[in-house]
């Protein structure tokens, strides 16, 4: 028997000052030499897309063990991350494809050498192992702007996407203590307690609502990558990543890279 | 003298501000070279960034022609009306595409290289310049498409496939809504390169991941001819990627600012031989997206070489330059000419005159017209030289007629010493080796014959010289001087006259006058001396010297003894 979890995910004001300030600024620096209204209409306010810039990972409350995870990979579309946040635990193999028609040029600083820029064109893949837990950011050369995050974190059970509302749900589930933990960024941004009974009834899934405030009022997250990180990347080519075993959690747990 | 030292002293100036000049003078062109070159290239750079602005407006401002195509807005707004599973393509795009190289072709030099129209999710709906089928892609996740799409213009440069592009975007509206986009795209290549270059009248280097793309020389306008006779050359673009490397990209403005601080750098001269080229580089890195792939634009300036006579005179233009500078360059001929007149005038006024003038008067004295230089004709240190060649000669006659009178014979060489027994006789009288003035009388009218000598009283007289042999000889050495007695009559015996001169008188007078003249000569003072007082002296020492050696005669000489008149006394057997 098995149970399961709904639950939404708001901004709350503060975070959506945050949010409009940081989308204003940016997290890169842009330059450009005009940015100016077009004088017809008034510009539209920067949108937060939930489904891009939101992740949610749960941890059991009582078993720092993450079995059974099965890890996210992201893709970069419209010269962006999708998603943007990525949660795994330690020994985590990422894979990221490119799903754009032009050449990227991924690397992380967090891992130095071990995820340096290299050309991926497109429909490539390149995957790394994240060893240590840490944030990562995944960057561009060639479209500077592109910004990822890897969060590498103990304890993490399993990790959704919020759709553009801010709606999830978690499905079989074993029963016990959760906590649930909303990541912008590679920023913990809300955190919340549920417990799941072991019951297949409708009216016993968990409904959790957590409201997502900036970083620094919200729960601590996982630190930096501490940059000494082990990890391997590979760069695959479309027709390898296809013949890819489906449960690749098991190669995970096992903390070693994919071929 | 003064001026000819004038005339030397201001050469030697001349002479040492030319050395100067044209030691220094290379040096300090090649520095002024460097700083003006140094200071034009920082102007240049401030107006290529400029440039750079004013184009991304105009680019920007170019896009407004596909923003408002009645075409381009009405396929935009059926392609957002399109379910996430459709894709729009078929006729309705064609027809897009059709609009927009229509709007592109007239734009001419502001046509894009590549343009995308994206929905107002940031998917491209059409695109034309490259992969013109392609569609349905997302462009979302780019800063520029994310503000058009919301309703901003804005610019930026984006590295696609490894090119750099300069873009620029528009939101597209329509029956009051925002639609999607026109993203309009440049290639930073050649012709960008070239604008730049024209704009600066510098160098352009475009490069990206720190390596030249396109370099481009200003083209030649007026006035260029010098710069060429200077040796201006610019440099390839090895030499351009070596100074990137080494020096500009190194640079800490340029690495966190993206603007680099003027670098000096050098190559080899094209022919291989001679000075390295310098020339300035400074770079700046493209604003936007392009700048994180090490995209930008350098420029460059060679600083002028320095130019050798050789070449001053070789290099035709420099030619044609002189030939308009003939009117100075006469002037300073004259100048020069007139400088040089005035040097040998001098030098013949101060120099070579005197010296003749002083050679011809010396040969004249040779020549017996005149004894001495006259000092007066004379100046400065022939003045001095004159004198002291009178000065010589008067020693060496002083000399000579000491030497002449001291070889003579004298009474003490024949008799023996004064005093002693060997002299052969010992005159009855003293003769003073100094006649006293007072001692002679003045000479006798010799017009008249000569009267017998009356007894005269005696008169007071100076003492004659008393030697301490002849105070011995006197009755009175030791008291008080008794007067002296009268002049003493003429002697008992006669002198002897001689062959020539039989009367005593003549012979006399003729004593007294040598006597006189020579003491005149030597400045004596004649104060006194008169024949009579001369006259009975000798007499009285010729009677002396008869009775002492009985000689025949006494033959009495005048002589110069220590600068002073004397006589001397030879008897003659």
């Amino acid at each position: 028997m098995a149970s399961g979890m709904k639950g939404k995910v708001k901004a709350g004001e503060e975070f959506q000052q945050y949010f409009n300030k940081q989308a204003k600024t940016g997290t890169e620096k842009l330059d450009f030499y005009w940015e100016v209204e077009n004088g017809v209409l008034p510009v539209l306010p920067p949108v937060l897309e939930m489904e891009q810039r939101i992740a949610i990972a749960l941890f059991r409350k009582d078993d720092p063990s993450s079995t059974g995870f099965v890890p996210v990979h992201p893709e970069i579309f419209g010269a962006r991350v999708v998603p943007g946040v990525v949660v795994a635990p330690p020994k985590s193999t990422i894979k990221f494809h490119n799903a754009d028609p032009f050449v990227h040029e991924l690397y992380s600083d967090d891992l130095g050498k071990l995820f340096p820029p290299e050309l991926q064109s497109s429909q490539q893949t390149r995957q790394v192992q994240f060893t240590n837990p840490g944030v990562y950011r995944v960057s561009c050369r060639t479209t500077p702007h592109l910004a990822g995050y890897v969060v590498i974190v103990e304890g993490v059970v399993a990790v959704k996407t919020p759709d553009a509302e801010g709606n999830f749900s978690f499905e079989e589930m074993d029963p016990g203590d959760y906590i649930v933990k909303i990541y912008f960024d590679g920023s913990v941004v809300g955190e919340k307690a549920v417990t799941v009974v072991d019951s297949d009834k409708e009216k016993d899934i968990a409904q959790v609502e957590i409201e997502m405030k900036p970083p620094a009022l919200a729960a601590d997250g996982p630190g930096k990558g501490d940059g000494k990180t082990s990890g391997k990347v590979e760069t695959k080519a479309p027709e390898d990543v296809a013949k890819e075993p489906e449960d690749q959690g098991k190669d995970e747990k096992k903390g070693k890279g994919e071929k | 003298m003064f001026a000819s030292k004038f005339w030397n002293f201001l050469l030697a100036i001349i002479i040492t501000v030319l050395a100067v000049i044209i030691l220094l003078v290379p040096v300090s062109v090649n520095e002024s070279h460097v700083q003006s070159t140094r200071s034009i290239l920082l102007k240049d750079r401030t107006q290529l960034e400029a440039v750079l602005k004013m184009e991304a407006r105009a680019r920007i401002d170019s896009t407004i022609a596909f923003a408002v195509d009645p075409e381009v807005r009405k396929y935009l707004a059926m392609a957002n009306r399109f379910k996430p599973t459709e894709k729009f393509t078929g006729e309705e795009q064609d027809a897009l595409l059709a609009s927009l190289r229509k709007v592109n072709e007239n734009l001419g030099p502001m046509a894009a290289d590549i343009l995308f129209v994206v929905d107002k999710k940031g998917t491209v709906v059409a695109q034309i310049g490259e992969n013109e089928r392609s569609s349905g892609y997302s462009l979302r996740g780019f800063p520029l498409v994310d503000s058009a799409i919301r309703g901003y213009l804005r610019d930026d440069t984006w590295i696609r496939d490894g090119k750099p592009y300069r873009m620029a975007a528009r939101p597209v509206i329509h029956q009051g809504t925002y639609e999607g986009a026109v993203i309009h795209g440049m290639r930073m290549d050649r012709k960008l390169a070239e604008v730049l270059s024209a704009a600066t009248h510098a160098q352009a280097a475009l490069f990206v991941d720190g390596l030249v793309t396109d370099s481009v020389a200003p083209k030649p306008q007026a006035g260029d001819e010098e710069k060429e006779a200077q040796g201006v050359t610019f440099p390839g673009d090895n030499a351009i990627n070596r100074c990137l490397g080494e020096s500009v990209f190194t640079d800490e403005n340029y690495t966190k600012k993206g603007r680099s601080n003027l670098v000096l750098c050098e190559m080899e001269p094209e022919s291989g031989k001679g000075e390295m080229v310098r020339f300035f580089v400074t770079a700046l890195k493209f604003v936007g997206e392009a700048r994180n792939k090490d995209a930008g634009v350098a420029i460059i300036r060679t600083v002028p070489q320095g130019i050798t006579v050789e070449q001053f005179i070789r290099a035709p233009e420099r030619r044609a330059e002189l030939a308009s500078r003939k009117g100075m360059l006469g002037v300073i001929g004259a100048v020069a000419f007139f400088l040089i007149l005035v040097g040998l005038l001098v030098v013949y006024l101060e120099g070579d005159r005197p010296k003749s003038r002083f050679l011809a008067e010396v040969e004249g004295m040779a020549a017996r017209e005149g004894e001495r230089l006259n000092i007066y004709r004379f100046r400065g240190k022939y003045r001095k030289i004159a004198d002291a060649v009178n000065r010589a000669i008067d020693n060496a006659v002083k000399v000579l007629v000491s030497k002449a009178t001291s070889d003579a014979p004298t009474v003490d060489k024949i008799l023996g010493p004064k005093g002693t027994v060997e002299r052969l006789s010992q005159p009855q009288f003293q003769i003073p080796e100094k006649i006293s003035l007072d001692d002679i009388a003045p000479p006798p009218d010799l017009s008249s014959p000569p009267k017998p000598e009356a007894p005269r009283p005696p008169a007071p007289r100076p003492e004659p010289p008393v030697t301490a042999e002849t105070q011995k000889d006197m009755p009175h050495a030791a008291g008080p001087k008794p007067p002296l007695p009268a002049p003493r009559p003429p002697a008992a015996k006669p002198m002897p006259p001689s062959k020539k001169e039989q009367d005593p008188e003549t012979r006399y007078a003729r004593i007294y006058k040598e006597f006189f003249d020579t003491k005149t000569t030597c400045g004596e003072s004649t104060e006194g001396l008169t024949y009579e007082r001369f006259r009975a002296t000798l007499k009285k020492q010729e009677e002396a010297i008869f009775e002492r050696t009985k000689c025949s005669s006494v033959d009495f000489r005048v002589y110069v003894k220590e600068g002073k008149a004397a006589l001397k006394a030879t008897p003659v057997k």
